[in-house]
């Protein structure tokens, strides 16, 4: 090989070279731009994330204080729906109450009375058994009753609900189908007025979906025992008087 | 506006204790104190929904609710019938005629209100 045939050889292989290393400089240099822009965008995504991370915190915090105040909410409204239960049953037992008074109070006729007295028993109470007595003396004459025959109760004694009850001037209730009398009576009711008893109702079996007296039969019963009183003494007053 | 309820009851006891008890509800409470009245005031009135007593005179409550399901008029009206005893005869004779729904006397505010409102959609 001649000498510049050598030397054309060697040239062309170093600008080749040259032409390769510059190219490679080139490419490092938008290389290492590409990586500082990834590194800006890694770090600008970062910065994203944690500003989302503390977002979502938030929100968190956000949904846990409004469940605390759902539940509370919920809880209120609860006691309300309670309170509206209990305020609507209470009304309904004044209802109750104030209808017995009513009836009793609506007549001055003695018949009338008894009558009430009866449609309380059945409808409020729930018995369709019963015996209205008037104390007569040291007597006691049938003068009312509904499902059950007074002949066919046998001699009445002092131990019996009935006597108890116009010997105590309270009414005596048998809680439990063992506690009633030999007559089979649940509750006996004196009607009493300025401490003499005028008369005294004896309710029987209760109604067979009635399975015991409730705490609102006992205030009907204290109600009877005055307001039926008041009742069929002006009911005698008014058939004393006479026809006006 | 106010649901119109129409009581049927001989028995003024009760038809005072359960016109409070739904005037409490809002409701516009009509009586009568016989079937006849009943069936009478049923067409004249229209109410939304009827309480019929069973045991009642001149027109007993069964009597009254086979007279209120023949009328064009009040055949879809809602009944629930208030009954003394909760016998199966008088029970399925009121179902047979077309009762929605009964109640025991003495009747329980809570349940009567219920079922008022259930059958009212409310």
């Amino acid at each position: 090989m001649s000498s510049d045939r050598k030397n054309g050889y060697v040239t062309h292989v170093r600008d080749n070279t040259r032409k390769y290393i510059e190219e490679l400089l080139r490419e490092n240099a938008r290389l290492r731009g590409a990586a500082e822009g990834a590194t800006c965008e890694r770090d600008d995504l970062r910065r994203q994330v944690d500003e989302l991370r503390a977002d979502l915190g938030r929100r968190e915090q956000q949904h846990t204080r409004l469940l605390d105040l759902l539940g509370a909410a919920e809880h209120t409204s609860r006691e309300f729906e309670d309170r509206f239960v209990e305020v609507e049953h209470q009304n309904a037992n004044l209802a109750m109450l104030y209808a017995a008074s009513y009836q009793l109070h609506a007549t001055v006729r003695r018949a009338e009375v008894l009558l009430a007295i009866q449609e309380i028993v059945i409808n409020l109470i729930g018995s369709e058994e019963l015996i209205i007595f008037a104390v007569s003396g040291d007597g006691l004459d049938p003068v009312a009753s509904v499902g059950v025959e007074p002949h066919q109760l046998a001699r009445l004694g002092d131990d019996d609900l009935i006597g108890r009850a116009l010997a105590e001037g309270t009414p005596i209730i048998a809680d439990h189908p063992d506690q009633r009398d030999r007559h089979g009576v649940t509750a006996s009711i004196p009607l009493v007025i300025a401490g003499r008893a005028l008369a005294v109702i004896a309710i029987f079996q209760l109604l067979p979906q009635k399975p015991a007296l409730e705490p609102l039969d006992r205030e009907l019963f204290d109600l009877l025992a005055t307001h039926a009183a008041t009742a069929l003494y002006c009911a005698d007053l008014h058939d004393r008087r006479g026809p006006a | 506006m106010s649901k119109k309820i129409l009581l049927v009851d001989d028995s003024n006891t009760v038809l005072l204790m359960e016109k409070m008890i739904l005037s409490h509800g809002r409701y516009d409470v009509l009586t009568a104190r016989n079937g006849v009245e009943g069936v009478e005031r049923a067409r004249t009135e229209r109410p939304d929904l009827i309480l019929l007593d069973v045991m009642m005179p001149q027109m007993n409550g069964l009597d009254a609710l086979a007279a209120i399901r023949a009328h064009d008029d009040t055949r879809a009206i809602p009944v629930i019938m208030v009954t003394t005893r909760s016998e199966a005869d008088s029970l399925e004779a009121g179902f047979a005629r077309g009762c929605n729904d009964y109640v025991t006397k003495p009747v329980n505010s809570s349940e009567l209100l219920a079922k008022v409102r259930n059958l009212l959609g409310e």
